[in-house]
């Protein structure tokens, strides 16, 4: 499968604003991409660019080989999932899905028939002759989604489309967004600032910041191998450490020495010369806490620290672990093993002990 | 919230008088007026019989009877002509944020802060300057101007609730604009736009100030005759007047509320 | 957050491909129609109240052709002073009751069951459904020699036989406050709507008494209410002509009054024009004040635009 839809060097200002910074990505066909980012990040202002709502300052929108740039929303085979679902408040939910194919000119039976089958998949059958005040927020979703659907457009644009539910529909709607998206197959275009949405959704994340595409990737290789600084704190918690690289142990591994804590060994993806100032990211799971110092084991690196807070949240706890005067944050499962073990607990001294393999590198030089 | 109620027992009850007492103030006037104009008698220091003579007064007077056709003829003109204005107005001032719209928001205000009787001795002077003939004509272009600047404003309070994501969903699904005015647009903001209508509705027959310094001869309405019978006239037939006024616009405001309700 | 996040919002419509409405063409189109006609008949008609305020007048009750400051200074002389001074004095007194009439109701009112808030706002704003004058009629009929009230004060014993209710100033005030009360009640109840009480109980935990409670938590609390229903209620107050006309004895005419006679009945339309000035200077005074002195922004025609809306709803 080939590029799908594309966003070629897309710019974009309002006034003053520069809001989308020439953003390239490409989703292929059949996929959920998400767009991930804080607000602001100009993450809704691409989707309405690839919706036709707003033109690109430079740069163009391909969509199966055409180039749709100049492309009003009604002429591209593109629909929206608008954030507060704007469904019409003066018709019922039938003539809310109704309204694409009748605006086509669609004959009456053949509306019947498709909208029929759209409301079944939604299970919105019963609900056809309520008016969107009288269904509530996971409903209006569900028919704001096969409103959209009805046209089977090549790329279904969704914006924010779990903002306005509460926690326990938002995921109940995850998994009934992932079977609609079995259903049909459609390209979703996913907008959302919620990492855990992203994750658990799509087959590529593209993560962005102050309109710059910081990294697409899996959820995994997002997850696992952040490629800045930004990428690594917005997805998930993790331990920054300004550092410099002090030696190359081998085509592998490098020693680095981070200011204040000392000297350790670190996978050296990106193969950084002796000498370069870097910046490493933990993950707090990834430490482990001794509470004597372990006998050397192989590929480890760790440190004595104190422990100065402890956040006990039910299937793990959280550590705050002073060093020299840095806080690390560690976090560590309840396994059965560690039940038979002292727990540790305010101002102990403790060891943690992290994989070499575990440390990523990110180059100092991006924020 | 319950224990704030109960703390505040004091000043509670207290705003319970003050409320009772404002209720009794606001409606004995209206209740006395009512039972008045089937009083046999023409004041109400004694009930003299009940009687419908007033109202036969009232019907066989030619007068009344044309002021209430100038009334409904000069409220329905201005409200069709205001409406029109003040949703373009709304429009205009909810969509654009520039100089031009920060003008016309002031000029729309400012006749909302205008006592009446500037609005009306400023119409009359400029009338008079321009040579025009006081008559229905006058009154109409007085009523139409204070009209536009209230329609204006409770469009724009609607608007300001209005989805405009609904206009972007339905050119999303394939509108053109002239389908999303008639079924999106219209559909969607006609009942503010009726408000709208129904403030200049009841405004216009409500005026009395600007109607009498701009009026002349043949456009009395039924405020301008209710003001000229208690001047000169017999009181005892603008009981009856007053009753079957008040049945006029309750039935109205009572329409503008099942109207404004029953949608949205 | 990032500026742009407004501007990025499909809500923000500035920069939305607009239907009706796209580049300054549409814009300026859509726009005039109201903006002439409010130019026409009501920029430029206030424009020559303050023209022909010095302007002679002429024999025949037109306006003259030449230009004098006689008639301004005329308004100022000590007859006229006094009218204004009754009007301010009058109108302050009507506002004075109106809020505190209002406040207590406002209160009352938001602090009842949801079923029955909407109930009694209807109950407030139905007398307003009943014409202005025909108000002032009823008031009339009450307060009448041969009146419900005065017989049944008289038969009581509480007034002596030679004393009228009506065609006096208490006559003007009790009816101005009737017509306006409905107008102060409404954006006080709204603000109090608005209010957080669990202030009042935090202010008590604090150790305030419940007066102080009151007056430093729930009064500042609903201070734009109370500044609306002020000018809500004043500013109309000010400019009042019918009720001193048709309740007021001789003595209680006021500018409103003043600016009727001399525009009808003796025909003098630049001295009309003149007081109509000193008038409109009168109501810029306290609406100035509280735009620039309260730093709001718009202080109060748009409240009164709700209020009506929601008064003939």
């Amino acid at each position: 499968m080939s590029d799908f839809f594309e966003l070629v060097n897309v710019d974009k200002s309002f006034g003053e604003h520069h809001v989308v910074k020439d953003v390239c990505i490409s989703a292929k066909c059949g996929e959920v991409f998400s767009l991930l980012g804080p607000s602001g990040c100009g993450k809704t202002t691409i989707l309405r660019i690839a919706g036709g709502f707003e033109t690109p300052d430079s740069g163009s929108v391909w969509l199966d080989g055409k180039d749709v740039t100049a492309l009003s929303p009604n002429k591209r085979k593109v629909n929206t999932v608008f954030q507060n679902y704007a469904l019409f408040p003066h018709m019922t939910i039938w003539d809310n899905v109704a309204f694409g194919p009748r605006i086509a000119g669609m004959k009456e039976a053949e509306v019947k028939k498709q909208v029929g089958e759209m409301l079944e998949i939604v299970r919105m059958s019963a609900h056809a002759d309520k008016r969107p005040d009288q269904i509530s927020g996971g409903q209006k979703q569900r028919v704001a989604i096969v409103r959209a659907l009805i046209n089977y457009p090549k790329l279904l644009l969704l914006d924010e489309p779990l903002a306005a539910l509460d926690l326990k529909l938002r995921q109940y709607m995850l998994l009934e967004l992932d079977r609609i998206h079995d259903v049909f197959g459609t390209t979703f275009i996913y907008v959302t600032h919620d990492q855990n949405e992203a994750m658990s959704l799509s087959d590529h994340i593209a993560v962005m910041n102050d309109g710059r595409i910081e990294q697409v990737g899996t959820p995994a290789e997002i997850y696992e191998n952040p490629a800045t600084k930004f990428v690594a704190s917005f997805i998930g918690d993790t331990n920054l450490f300004d550092a410099t690289v002090s030696g190359i142990i081998d085509s592998e591994y490098m020693r680095v020495d981070i200011a204040g804590l000392g000297e350790f060994c670190a996978f050296n993806e990106h193969k950084f010369p002796a000498g370069s100032k870097i910046t490493l990211s933990i993950r707090p799971e990834r430490f482990r806490i001794f509470a004597d110092k372990p006998s050397p084991m192989d590929r480890q690196n760790f440190i004595k620290g104190k422990i100065i807070d402890i956040i006990y949240q039910g299937a793990q706890t959280r550590y705050w672990v002073e060093v020299n005067g840095m806080r690390i944050n560690v976090l560590q499962q309840h396994n059965r093993c560690y039940l038979d073990q002292k727990q540790p607990t305010w101002n102990d001294e403790i060891w943690i002990a992290w994989h070499r393999d575990d440390v990523t590198t990110l180059p100092k030089t991006r924020d | 919230m319950s224990a704030a109620k109960g703390r505040f027992a004091a000043w509670k009850s207290t705003s319970l008088i003050v409320t009772i007492f404002v209720m009794i103030f606001l409606y004995m006037p209206i209740v006395i007026l009512v039972a008045q104009s089937f009083n046999e008698s023409r004041f109400g220091g004694k009930w003299a019989g009940f009687s419908l003579k007033w109202y036969e007064a009232l019907f066989n007077d030619r007068g009344v009877i044309e002021a209430t056709l100038n009334t409904l003829y000069i409220a329905l003109t201005a409200t069709a002509v205001s409406t029109v204005l003040g949703t373009l107005a709304a429009w205009v001032l909810n969509l654009y944020k520039t100089r031009l719209q920060k003008f016309n928001y002031g000029i729309t205000y400012a006749p909302l802060v205008m006592p009446d009787i500037l609005m009306g001795i400023s119409l009359l002077l400029f009338f008079v300057s321009l040579k025009v003939e006081l008559g229905l004509f006058t009154v109409i272009c007085a009523h139409i101007t204070f009209c536009v600047s209230f329609v204006t404003f409770v469009v724009l309070a609607r608007l300001q609730d209005f989805d405009f994501n609904l206009i972007h969903a339905a050119r999303d699904l394939g509108a053109n604009w002239r389908v999303i005015i008639i079924k999106i647009l219209l559909p969607v903001l006609g009942p503010g736009i009726a408000a709208g209508a129904m403030m200049a509705f009841t405004l216009s027959m409500d005026d009395f100030v600007v109607t009498f310094f701009v009026g002349g001869p043949g456009s009395t309405t039924l405020p301008v005759k209710v003001y000229s019978m208690m001047k000169h006239g017999t009181p005892a037939i603008i009981n009856a007047l007053s009753v079957v006024f008040m049945a006029l616009t309750f039935s109205v405001a009572l329409i503008a509320q099942i109207i404004t309700r029953k949608r949205v | 957050m990032n500026p742009a996040d407004t501007t990025a919002k499909p809500s923000s419509l500035t920069h939305a491909p607009s239907p009706i409405g796209r580049g300054k063409f549409c814009e300026v189109s859509l726009t005039l129609p109201s903006l002439l006609w409010l130019l026409f008949f009501f920029a430029v008609p206030a424009a020559m109240v303050f023209a022909i305020a010095f302007k002679t007048a002429d024999s025949s009750g037109g306006i003259g052709s030449s230009w004098t400051l006689e008639t301004i200074v005329e308004v100022f002389n000590f007859n006229y002073a006094r009218i204004m001074w009754r009007t301010v004095w009058v109108s302050f007194a009507v506002t004075a009751i109106c809020l505190l009439l209002a406040v207590p109701v406002g209160y009352w009112i938001s602090r009842q069951d949801k079923k029955y808030k909407n109930w009694l706002l209807l109950l407030v704003v139905i007398p307003l459904w009943t014409n202005f004058l025909i108000r002032i009629f009823a008031w009339r009929l009450l307060l009448h020699p041969d009146g419900i009230i005065r017989t049944a004060l008289v038969s009581i014993g509480i007034i002596p036989e030679d004393v009228f209710l009506l065609n006096n100033m208490t006559a003007v005030i009790i009816v101005s406050v009737y017509t306006h009360l409905s107008f102060a009640i409404l954006p006080i109840y709204a603000a109090s709507e608005r209010f957080d009480f669990s202030l009042l109980e935090a202010a008590r935990d604090l150790g305030a008494g419940r007066f102080r409670a009151f007056c430093l938590i729930y009064l500042p609390g609903i201070k734009r209410g109370i500044i609306t229903a002020f000018l809500i209620v004043f500013i109309p107050a000010l400019g009042s002509y019918a009720i001193p006309d048709l309740v007021g004895g001789i003595d209680c005419e006021l500018l409103g009054n003043k600016i009727a006679f001399r525009a009808m009945a003796n025909r003098n339309l630049p001295e009309a024009a003149a007081i109509s000035v000193v008038l409109a200077c009168m109501i810029a005074i306290p609406f100035i004040a509280f735009v620039f002195g309260g730093g709001r922004k718009r202080a109060d025609g748009g409240a009164r635009a709700e209020t009506e809306a929601i008064s003939r709803q």
